[in-house]
Order: structure tokens, then sequence, then C-alpha cells
């Protein structure tokens, strides 16, 4: 089991407190770090000496920087681009399937309106990416960071 | 000049130099005949003066003759007389001979006459007095002189034969003159008509061929095609066409323009609505699922932490909020699917409705494999469209009868095409639930339903999309049905009439069974 942290990009408080809790629910017990817009979501990532989280939840809306925006300056940092990203947003359009995919994002999840789909969602979403799934290894930032 | 006179002006030319020529040939001809007749006519005179001074002296001679043998004055008074006569017709014809030579001839045959007439005195003097001497001196001199006569008559003769035939060889080569003179004017006539004709070519069939060249070029969309001015300037009929012609096509040009200006606007206005339209479905399908997800989410949360508190009542009542935000999130997925039905763009092509339905009810098969549905397609059915959108238009139909049809323990399904109101119409039918013609009018509205939830699920939107689609087209769609006998749904795809490659007579249609997994 990944001990490490989940980044929650999310604007609206109700799905914030959904999330968690569904997390919660299924057992899902890594640090969530949840922040509120795109800018907040870079301040943490490209903070120095930050750790990378094992997974970011990435919403699309986002009040002053996009989840685009965000995916878009995140790849293209040599050490952070191996985050695993998640879109998780309400949009099902093709200009943002297609946005997110050509930019790199791992996955991209519709949250549904039922909670019950949506807390299965998560729980999928969490044993996929912090089960199953190995994290991209801590060293490389360090020593991407140590190079750059 | 007006067109008619152009084409006029040439012949009306040839025509007058041909009347020239011949006057002028005429007028020569005239003066030869009369050239000739006149000559003709002296020598006629000569010949006749000659002959007459001849027999006179011939006459004479006899008689001198015959007084020298028996000194018998017969006729000699008469052939006198005969003599004088001839002398007055030389006198009067010398007056009008104004040829020289002629003139001299005459001049020596009158000397002559005058030398005959003396040296005859003398003989017949000499035949009166008797002496034989002088007789015989006489008559031989008088005899020289006659021979002398003779020779002058034969010179004058001569000279009147040989005028005449000067006069007729001159006339020969006046006819031949003419002739070639009338060659010539034939030459000069082809000429004219040559000139003639490339003057026309010119000034009337090359402006008009540029004219045609012109107007079918412009006709074929080359709308800058303007013909040469200098045609233009022409003041016949032509340059008047040349001009209005330019003047039209600037009016055309100029209208085109314009046209293309609006259609410029016209598009940017309509690219600008459907740039609204997009953001607006995309706002639509974001924010309006937020707060559903937040009902539905914290709905769940108070069934599940609060249950002990909540009463049956409560947790009903909590359900229906949940079914309701979760319809509704439903409804969005649908109006927004059939606003974008409206926003694509179609791309034409031959579209195999025949594979399309085999494929959807294959897919269909696999969702609910238990269920003993037949299912038929007319071969060789193929229709001009879009292939997305008629896949959804098939899918929703299709989807329909699989739907209607599931309260039955056995359904039959078909797909084909038919005469209809006089076109040629697709269907797709059923022996399911069917529906009450009464209704037939809200079928194809967006959310009416003419069943209940708990009968069959829905929402709606399935035969608002199958219009849409259809509209789209540019076809209709319309259905029969009956109450628990099935529903026939019938549609057209535009303009074009639904084509069938085969025959439905010739091959019938296949069929196909499920069978239970």
């Amino acid at each position: 089991m990944n001990e490490g942290t989940i980044l929650l990009v999310e604007d609206n408080p109700d799905d914030e407190k959904l999330t968690l809790r569904a997390l919660k629910k299924n057992n899902i017990a890594n640090p969530v770090k949840v922040v509120r817009d795109g800018q907040e979501a870079l301040d943490y990532l490209f903070a120095p000496n930050s750790k990378l989280p094992s997974v970011v939840l990435l919403d699309l809306k986002l009040p002053k920087i996009g989840g685009l925006e965000v995916l878009k300056r995140l790849r293209a940092d040599a050490a952070r681009k191996v985050v695993p990203v998640v879109i998780l947003t309400s949009s099902k359009e093709e200009s943002d399937l297609l946005g997110g995919y050509s930019l790199g994002a791992n996955s991209y999840i519709r949250k549904p309106v039922d909670f019950g789909q949506f807390s299965e969602a998560v729980r999928q979403l969490g044993m996929y990416w912090l089960v199953l799934n190995e994290a991209p290894p801590q060293d490389g930032l360090r020593a991407a960071q140590a190079k750059a | 000049m007006r067109l008619g006179y152009k084409i006029l002006l040439p012949q009306a030319l040839m025509i007058l130099l041909l009347l020239i020529a011949s006057a002028a040939l005429l007028r020569d001809l005239k003066q030869q005949e009369e050239g000739l007749r006149a000559t003709s006519q002296r020598l006629e005179r000569d010949t006749r003066l000659a002959g007459l001074v001849k027999d006179v002296h011939t006459e004479t001679a006899v008689e001198v003759l015959s007084y020298r043998i028996d000194k018998k004055a017969r006729r000699i008074e008469a052939t006198l007389s005969a003599d004088r006569e001839a002398e007055n017709a030389l006198k009067r014809y010398a007056v009008d001979v104004t040829d020289p030579l002629q003139h001299a001839l005459m001049d020596a045959v009158v000397e002559s006459r005058d030398r005959i007439r003396r040296s005859r005195l003398a003989l017949i003097q000499a035949i009166d007095a008797g002496k034989e001497g002088e007789i015989q001196a006489a008559f031989d001199r008088w005899r020289i002189h006659r021979r002398l006569l003779d020779a002058s008559l034969n010179d004058w003769s001569a000279l009147s034969l040989y005028r005449f035939a000067s006069a007729s060889e001159e006339a020969i080569r006046g006819r031949a003159a003419i002739v070639r003179l009338l060659l010539y004017g034939v030459a000069l006539a082809i000429a004219i008509a040559a000139a003639a004709f490339f003057y026309v070519r010119l000034t009337v069939s090359r402006p008009l061929g540029m004219l045609v060249n012109g107007i079918a070029s412009f006709g074929g969309g080359k709308l800058g095609v303007r013909i040469d001015p200098r045609i233009q300037d022409s003041s016949d009929e032509v340059g008047q066409m040349a001009k209005a012609f330019n003047k039209m096509a600037l009016d055309i040009e100029d209208l085109n323009r314009g046209l293309e200006l609006r259609v410029h606007e016209r598009t940017a206005q309509l690219e600008a609505a459907n740039k609204e339209l997009e953001s607006f479905a995309y706002s639509v399908s974001h924010d309006l699922r937020a707060p559903l997800r937040t009902i539905d989410g914290f709905s769940k949360i108070l069934e599940e932490d609060y249950s002990e508190k909540v009463d049956e009542e409560g947790r009903d009542s909590l359900r229906r909020v949940r079914a309701a935000a979760q319809k509704m999130g439903h409804l969005i997925d649908d109006i927004l699917k059939l606003s974008r039905l409206s926003r694509s763009d179609m791309t034409y092509e031959q579209v195999d409705l025949g594979a399309l339905a085999d494929s959807i009810v294959a897919e269909l098969r696999s969702t609910e494999s238990t269920r003993r549905v037949t299912y038929r397609v007319a071969p060789g059915l193929v229709a001009r469209g879009d292939k997305t959108l008629i896949r959804i238009l098939l899918e929703n139909l299709l989807a329909n009868s699989w739907k209607f049809t599931s309260k039955h323990s056995t359904a039959q399904i078909e797909v084909g095409a038919a005469q209809k109101e006089g076109e040629l119409a697709y269907f797709v039918r059923d022996d399911g639930a069917g529906f009450d013609m009464a209704h037939v009018g809200a079928l194809f509205a967006p959310f009416q339903r003419l069943h209940g939830m708990s009968e069959f699920p829905g929402t709606g939107i399935g035969l608002a999309t199958v219009r849409r689609v259809v509209q789209r087209h540019g076809g209709r769609c319309w259905a029969e049905g009956e109450v628990e006998k099935g529903a026939t749904f019938y549609f057209t795809l535009g303009a074009q009439e639904p084509t069938l490659r085969l025959q439905q007579t010739q091959h019938p249609p296949h069929e196909r069974e499920a069978l239970p997994a």
C-alpha cells in the first residue's frame, strides 16, 4: 500500500466533502491535500523540496488557473511530469477529453451524479492508483531537482 | 454605321464597279462596230466607184474600137454621159476623202481619165482624118493611158482593201482587248469580293465572335471578362451589344461582391451564434451537474449516517430526492446530446443501413442475450447521408423497438423500405407495445412519453433525436401503430430517394433469430 499523498484539486466544497467521504468510506487512508484553485495547485506542486503526490485528482473548471493549464505546466516540468494525474470532472465534452489526453493526463473520469456510482469510482481510483499502480520514485524528483 | 450597311457597302461597291466596267466596255464595242462599219461602207463605195469607172471606160473603149473599125458613132453620147456621171461621182467622193494617200490615188485616177479623154479625142480625130499611121499612134497612146487608169484603179482598190483589212485587224485586236479587260474585271470583282469577305469578317464576324466568347466565358463563371473597348466604340449593333454587355457584367460583378460580403457577414454571424451555443452547452454540462451531485451525495449521506434518526417515510423522501437528481442528470445529458446533433457538421457519404442496423442489433443482443428476438433486414438498403447521425437515428429506433417489445415473450423487429404516400421511405417495425394513433402528434416531441416510467424506462428524447437527424438531412418521419400490435416508424433522408439495389420481390429479406445463450 502506497503511503503517498493524494492531491485533490477541487473548487466545489460539496464535491470536496463527497470525495473525502468516498475515500474514507472505501478505507483509503492516505493523506489528502486539498487545494481550491489552479494557482494553489501549482504553488503546492512547485514548492521547493516538495514531495510528489502519488496521484493528482484534477478538476478542470477551476478559478484563477484552469485544470488543463495546471496539467500543461506539470507536464512541462522535467521532474514533475511523471506524476499520475486523473482528471475528475463533470464535463464529457470532446474538447476537454481531447485536451486532457493530449496534454498527458493518465486518466479521465466523469463525475457521476449518483453518489453510489461516484463512491464506487473513487474506490476504484484509490485501488488502482494507490494499491495496484507503482508510484514514480521520489529519488527521481530529488535527482532532477539537484540537476536543475 | 449599322451592321446591314457594313455588309451592303462592299457589295454596292462591286456592283458599281461592274456597271462602270460594263458601260466602258459597251462603249468601246460600239465604237469599234461603228468604225468597222464606216470602213466597210467606204470599201463598198470605193469598189463601186472603181467598178463604175472601169465599166465606163470599158464601154467607151468598146465604142472607140468599134468606131475605129466601122466609123459608126454608136453610143458615144451615151457613154460620154455615163462618163460625166462617173466624173461627178468621183468629184463628190473626193470631198469626203481625208486619207492623203487615197486622195493622191484618186487624183491619179482623175488625171488618167483626163489623159484618156484627150487621147481618145485625138484618136477619134485621127480616125476621122483617116491617116492610118496617126490612128495607130493615137490608138497606142490611148491604150497606154487606159492601162495607166487600170493601174491607178487597181492601186486605189488595193488601198481600199488594205485599209479595210487593217480596220478589221484592229477590230479583232480591239475585241481581244475587250475580252482581256473583261477578264481583268472579273478578277477585280473576285478580289473585291475577297476583300469584302475579310472586311465583313473584321467588322462583323470577329466582333460577334468575341462577343459570344465573352458572354460564354462570363456565363461560365469568369466574372471579370469584358468585351474589348474598341468593339464597344463601334457605332453598329454589335458595338451596342458589347457596350450593354460590359455594363451588365460590371453590375453583376458588383452585385456578386455585395452578395459575397453579405454571405460573409451572415456566416460570421452564424459562426458566432454557434460558438455561443457551444459554450452554453459546455456550461450546462458542467455547472448544472455539480449541484445535482451535491443533492444526490448528501441525501445518500443522510440515508447512511442518520438511518437510525430517519424513519421509513424520511428514507422514502430521500430516495425520491436522489431519484429526481439522477433523472435530471439524464435529462441534461439527453439535452446536450440533442443540441450536439444540431451543431455538428455533416459529411455526406453512401451509408449501408443494413450493416449499421446489424451492428446495433448485435449490441442490443449482447446486453440482453436471453431475449428471443427475430430480426429481419431488407438487403441492399443504402442511403446518402452523415454516417454518425444516421447511426444515432437507427440506434434510437432499434433501441425503442427492443425496449417496447421486452414485455412480449417473442419479438419481431424488421428494417426495410416501402412505398408510402407516393415516395420510398425506410422503416423500423416491431410487434411490441405499440401506441394509440390518437397520440401520434406528441410522439416526436422531446420528453413526451406515452408510457409511464414504471412500464418502460426512458426520458422521451429518443424520437426527438430521430426527428432532429431526419430534419438535418432534409427528410421527414412519421409513425403508425396500434396498441399491443406494434409500431412502424418511417423516415426519409432528403430529396434523394432511398435506393434498393435489389428488388425485394426477387430476393426475400434474410431472417435471423436469436437463440438463448
